[in-house]
């Protein structure tokens, strides 16, 4: 049992994702969260693929897109999927995300557990928005 | 099959095949002499010019183009169904864990190659280095070894541009990844003309 | 020189190396394609709007409807993206998209056979051939109107033609593919491939003096 039985059930993993996700972006290097599969393929829809082209599908990831959380017992495990800036070093990055997530969590009440990082794409920050269109053949 | 291979005879005996491989020479004597041959010459020669138009025409006409619907589409859907490659362990402790998608570092490593003159990097595979493979050090960084394909100009001195290569592979995975690359082996594949 | 700058840049390695990305127009198509294959969505991207153009026409001329033409050129390139890391020989990529796209359109037509096929009068087709210029008549009113009208009934004759022919036609007339590339498309000889050419160019002379 937790030495915070009351705050350890006040505290969501909603809140532990919101908190991870907001501690990873405002990490040095970190340019973004990276959706997984899942999440795209939810927010996308099940309709087919004529209905994915009339329907506008400009979609833009959710904040908790790359960030899983689950809170037992008052410990906190955290799964995060990150893009990085390739003028830093992914994995230095990666520590420091880990380092800085369980220092956040630790301010809640909660007790950080396992610190799982990913690091799913190193780009440019100036790549990273979108391609540019070749001219048509 | 024997229908389908058959090719259409003018009367005079000429098949429109040879009267299509003629249009843009000169009649020959026959064709001057031969009304049939006269007639298709010049229908031959109508369609070729009609053809010219429309694969100029068509290829230029702005309404001949998908709706951008279609690429939006076609992107989202390889979007969701992106391959990242492996996960290649780059941390492991009590504490999490901290891996690296293959196709982050091979991203790194084409940038490396693009600002190399004469080199253009292909496909790459990442393996954990052998020494890591079973669980890599719980201290430290874990080791990669790379294989990459790639096209040299052909003017290129080979094994002086792979060395160079190679050890501008290695400094941006320091740099960048920030793991070791214990091995990179470098495969040229194609030549191309600058 | 090669030698020289490979121990100068390991000497010198330093972490603020900056790092340069090529443009995608910048590299040859077979490298474009190769790194799509490893999944990378900039080089597929860029493989989409070079193609998309060239698939739509293909299969709008094929079709006659944009529709299905769009249906065509968005399974074609889906699938592509699908089996692109299957793809051994990265030259041959523009043939095998061509394929995909031609069958598919084949089987589009087989799907509507059931249907009779109406040859409608294009009304696309018109605003096309009024608003072309071809080099080199532009000047000659006359003759430029008369080019517009051969144009026009060309493209509907192509829509009387029997499908494999159509085929055949626009491969190697619009899209310059080689014969062996249609043999290979279309799973016939390539002695097949030259009879079906040289009966859509006579169907379509003989369609195209009926229009005069």
């Amino acid at each position: 049992m937790s030495d915070h039985p009351l705050e350890a059930r006040l505290i969501s993993h909603h809140l532990v994702a919101d908190l991870a996700a907001r501690t990873a972006l405002d990490t040095p290097g970190v340019l973004r969260l990276e959706p997984t599969l899942k999440s795209l393929l939810t927010r996308l829809g099940t309709g087919t693929i004529q209905n994915l082209r009339r329907a506008d599908t400009r979609t833009t990831p959710g904040r908790h897109d790359g960030v899983f959380v689950t809170v037992h017992s008052g410990i906190a495990d955290v799964q995060l999927q990150i893009a990085t800036d390739i003028g830093f070093a992914a994995l230095n990055v990666a520590q420091a995300v880990r380092e800085q997530i369980a220092v956040t969590i630790s301010h809640t009440g909660l007790t950080p557990g396992r610190i799982d990082i990913s690091v799913l794409a190193i780009e440019h920050p100036t790549t990273a928005t979108a391609a540019h269109p070749p001219s048509p053949l | 099959m024997a229908i389908d291979e058959t090719i259409p005879r003018l009367g005079c005996g000429r098949s429109i095949d040879e009267a299509w491989a003629g249009i843009k020479q000169p009649p020959t004597a026959h064709e001057n002499g031969c009304v049939q041959c006269r007639t298709a010459r010049a229908s031959l020669a109508k369609l070729a010019e009609a053809t010219r138009t429309l694969r100029y025409n068509d290829a230029e006409d702005a309404s001949l183009r998908p709706h951008h619907g279609v690429k939006d589409a076609i992107m989202n859907l390889a979007r969701a169904e992106v391959r990242r490659g492996n996960l290649l362990p780059a941390y492991q402790a009590d504490q999490g864990a901290i891996t690296i998608s293959e196709q982050a570092i091979t991203s790194v490593i084409w940038s490396g190659a693009d600002a190399l003159p004469g080199v253009r990097a292909r496909r790459c595979r990442i393996h954990p280095a052998p020494d890591t493979t079973d669980g890599p050090r719980s201290a430290g960084t874990a080791n990669i070894s790379v294989n990459l394909r790639i096209a040299v100009a052909s003017s290129t001195d080979i094994p002086g541009t792979a060395e160079l290569l190679r050890q501008r592979i290695i400094s941006m995975i320091t740099a960048h990844v920030g793991l070791n690359a214990g091995a990179v082996n470098i495969t040229v594949e194609d030549l191309y003309d600058v | 020189m090669a030698r020289f700058r490979a121990k100068g840049t390991a000497a010198a390695m330093d972490e603020r190396e900056p790092v340069v990305l090529a443009r995608l127009d910048d590299l040859d198509e077979a490298t474009v394609v190769a790194r799509a294959q490893d999944g990378n969505l900039d080089a597929f991207e860029y493989l989409v709007e070079a193609y998309q153009g060239r698939l739509f026409r293909l299969a709008f001329r094929m079709l006659h409807d944009r529709g299905d033409a769009e249906d065509v050129v968005q399974d074609t390139l889906v699938a592509c993206w699908r089996k692109l890391p299957l793809l051994i020989d990265v030259q041959a990529f523009s043939g095998w998209l061509y394929r995909m796209a031609t069958n598919r359109c084949l089987d589009s037509l087989r799907r509507r056979s059931s249907h009779a096929e109406v040859v409608q009068e294009p009304a696309t087709l018109q605003i096309t051939a009024e608003a072309s210029t071809e080099p080199g008549v532009v000047g000659d009113p006359a003759r430029e109107a008369e080019i517009s009208c051969e144009m026009d009934g060309l493209a509907t004759a192509l829509l009387a033609l029997p499908p494999e022919q159509r085929a055949c036609w626009l491969l190697r007339e619009i899209h310059e593919r080689s014969y062996a590339e249609i043999a290979a498309t279309l799973k016939v000889s390539e002695q097949t491939v030259r009879g079906r050419l040289a009966r859509a160019r006579a169907q379509l002379t003989g369609k195209m003096s009926q229009w005069q």
